[in-house]
């Protein structure tokens, strides 16, 4: 395996607007290791999003930045200040659980200006402050509302209300939208985006879902089994994923993989699979490898062309003015969509090509090789 | 109330289950209101609405565990209003799994084989097929407690699967499944339907899933059906602001506002202080007089908005709110009067905030809405 604890986080941790850093972190539930060495940073003005499957160790990350967890081993440093034996109160940070407890006997207001009230910030301001992010998040008209009165997504709102009145660095989100409905979370994912660059703030974001990271993180930390397997900018984790576990956790459908093994004929490397063969532009020593291409690189051939590959429809469907297609080619299964209505059935045979611009290779053993195409 | 003949039905192959008329009433609630659609041979029907839109109630009139209030079903050409539940040549599986308990995985599917005098080696065979074609392989001698709920709902859907019988009745049949799974089987769902030529009725509260599967969506709402249509006419034509709203992820843009009769007889419509003007290609034959001045409302989805220049005629002025770049494609938010529209862009550009940019809709993809009745008027 690929050394997961240390890849190219190093010479990032030097930089100046490091706000919040892990290093090495272990925690430990009993005889369950929950984090395994975890090393990460959080810049300032920044989201940092935790991107990773259930029981990935994403939520106790954040409780341990949060104060709310000790840590086996390892150090955790705020502005430059080690704080492991810090209490969360005396953190500096504020966290928005997945669940909202919100207080339901008193009114939208109130809830949002319960924090403050322990600050002992003088009312002007309180009044200023929460009018200012009730009209940000949309729930200005509902101030007066206890909470029970209010929809799902307005409730996680004012819950997010809470946490962002509180005046402080660093706010900790752990699945704020995960249980809205669908179409409300395509609106929550805008406002959060628009919220955070407004107001600048740094931001630790946990999600399970790819679409949430993409859109949110300027960096993202991609967790799996209590390991980070990849620290990176979105960029970085889109089109140079380390492995094809970070290959596949993104995107729908997620990356295609092909086992097959880069083989020369004359001057030229070719990637062969099966009876498959693709010409590649690079020079690479012949090897076992496996070959990532995303959905969008697949097209249907039009004509007759370069690298052409039979392929047999396995399924078809909708995706809203897609169509989804899964693809038999040799023994793998292709997922894949074409940006139109197209009508299959199953078992016919089509021809595609792929776009080998921007696919990537990965060693037998999972680890990156490197970008085609670049 | 219509009353039809049943046997108009008779001899017709291509209809394979007729509801006509049908009602359902739990004491004074009207859970199913005057339901009426066919499903054809070897068809996977999808029915998808919001929790409480009398879906499954549907399915469980037709597979007669409900008696139903008033109205006809028809199935094969036979009435079967007053036919008991275990004569309807029909196979079911439910959302809660109802496996036995103290049998293996293997044996809760072989059970419904054995009452139907098969050789062993037959049941063995089958069984083993629909497992695999499951995933459940490496699960067969397991009991249902050892597994997860996961893996016991595709217990249950094998359980259906393997029996022989004239419709597969579907409720919620991958709701337990986590998200890759569920991509998976729906893959397998589909392929046992069309391989086997197998009827599906499947009940969904997930549009994604009807879209990714069926071949044709009913579109409940309220208890009354709302649209029902190939995936491609329910994106591109729906008939009513609900089917609008409920069909498509990202959901569909709305913005609200008036029509308006302009000199010359162009309509725009008056939404604050813009307008839209609406394109002449899509008047012909529609007689919109008695909407002129009233609310209505425009539809258009992400996908069919389109960035443009300044000096394009239809141009639209907005801002950028937000824009997420998802490696492939992005969207932008962009805020149009006080509402906001999202638009599926390329992905690789940068967008600064508040940024004016300029869009225009697909002349061909706007819908117009009553704001009465939500009625499709354009």
């Amino acid at each position: 395996m690929i050394n997961k604890e240390n890849n190219c986080i190093h010479h990032q941790i030097a930089d100046g607007e490091d706000l919040l850093v892990l290093k090495n972190v272990y925690k430990n539930y009993g005889s369950v290791e929950a984090l395994k060495g975890i090393t990460l940073v959080a810049k300032k003005g920044e989201c940092l999003v935790i991107l990773g499957p259930s029981g990935a160790g994403k939520t106790t990350t954040l409780k341990v930045i949060a104060g709310l967890e000790s840590v086996k081993s390892g150090e955790v440093y705020f502005q430059s200040r080690f704080i492991n034996n810090l209490e969360p109160k005396e953190r500096n940070v504020a966290m928005v659980f997945e669940t909202y407890a919100l207080y339901p006997h008193i009114t939208v207001f109130d809830n949002l200006a319960s924090s403050l009230y322990a600050l002992n910030v003088d009312e002007k301001s309180i009044e200023e402050r929460v009018r200012n992010i009730a009209t940000m998040l949309g729930i200005h008209p509902f101030l007066d509302r206890r909470p029970g009165f209010l929809s799902g997504g307005q409730r996680q709102r004012v819950a997010l209300g809470r946490a962002l009145v509180k005046p402080v660095e660093l706010y900790l989100m752990d699945e704020p939208i995960a249980h809205l409905d669908a179409k409300l979370r395509y609106q929550m994912i805008g406002e959060f985006k628009h919220l955070q660059e407004t107001l600048k703030i740094s931001l630790i974001y946990v999600t399970h879902d790819w679409r949430e990271a993409m859109s949110l993180g300027n960096h993202i930390v991609v967790l799996n089994e209590g390991v980070v397997e990849q620290y990176g900018t979105k960029e970085e984790i889109f089109k140079r994923p380390i492995n094809t576990f970070v290959a596949q956790i993104i995107g729908d459908p997620p990356m295609n993989l092909m086992k097959g093994k880069i083989v020369h004929r004359g001057k030229k490397s070719v990637f062969k699979s099966g009876d498959i063969e693709v010409e590649l532009k690079e020079n690479l020593e012949e090897k076992n490898v496996i070959l990532g291409v995303r959905s969008s690189k697949i097209h249907l051939a039009s004509s007759s062309g370069n690298n052409l590959i039979d392929a047999e429809v396995y399924s078809s469907g909708r995706h809203g003015m897609n169509t989804v297609v899964s693809l038999k080619i040799g023994n793998e299964i292709f997922k894949t969509e074409f940006r139109s209505y197209q009508k299959f059935e199953i078992g016919q045979k089509i021809s595609i090509q792929l776009d080998l611009a921007g696919a990537c290779l990965f060693n037998e053993d999972e680890g990156f090789i490197c970008v085609l195409g670049e | 109330m219509k009353m039809r003949d049943s046997f108009a039905y008779l001899g017709n192959n291509m209809e394979k289950l007729v509801l006509e008329n049908v009602y359902k009433n739990y004491g004074v609630v009207e859970a199913v209101k005057d339901l009426s659609f066919s499903v054809e041979d070897k068809e996977f029907l999808t029915i998808v609405g919001p929790s409480g839109c009398g879906k499954s109630s549907t399915l469980r009139m037709i597979a007669g565990l409900e008696v139903i209030t008033s109205g006809h079903i028809i199935l094969d050409g036979q009435k079967i209003n007053d036919i008991r539940a275990r004569d309807r040549d029909i196979a079911l599986a439910f959302e809660t799994y109802a496996l036995y308990p103290h049998l293996t995985a293997f044996k809760n599917l072989a059970f419904p084989l054995q009452t139907k005098k098969m050789s062993k080696k037959e049941i063995q065979e089958r069984v083993e097929e629909t497992l695999a074609l499951l995933h459940l392989g490496k699960y067969k001698n397991m009991k249902p407690g050892e597994l997860s709920g996961g893996q016991q709902q595709r217990i249950s859907l094998g359980r259906a699967l393997i029996r022989q019988a004239s419709i597969y009745l579907l409720d919620e049949p991958l709701s337990h499944l986590d998200a890759q799974e569920r991509v998976d089987l729906r893959v397998q769902l589909q392929r046992i339907q069309k391989l086997n030529e197998l009827t599906f009725i499947l009940v969904t509260h997930d549009q994604l899933e009807a879209l990714a599967m069926s071949d044709r969506i009913l579109v409940m709402n309220d208890g009354r059906l709302q649209q029902i249509g190939t995936p491609e006419e329910l994106y591109d034509n729906p008939v009513n602001l609900f089917v609008a709203d409920f069909i498509g992820e990202p959901p569909m843009n709305f913005a609200h506002g008036t029509l308006v009769a302009n000199r010359g007889k162009k309509l725009t419509v008056r939404c604050e202080e813009k307008a839209f003007d609406i394109p002449k290609s899509l008047t012909p034959g529609k007689d919109l007089a008695s909407y002129i001045n009233k609310r209505v409302i425009m539809g258009v989805r992400p996908e069919y908005i389109h960035l443009c220049q300044k000096s394009h005629p239809s141009a639209i002025d907005g801002r950028v709110y937000s824009y997420e770049d998802l490696g492939e494609i992005g969207y932008l938010m962009v805020v149009c009067n006080s509402e906001k529209f999202l638009i599926e862009v390329e992905s690789g550009v940068s967008y600064k905030m508040h940024e004016e940019v300029f869009f225009c809709f697909e002349e061909k993809r706007i819908c117009m809405f009553s704001e009465e009745n939500g009625l499709r008027i354009l």
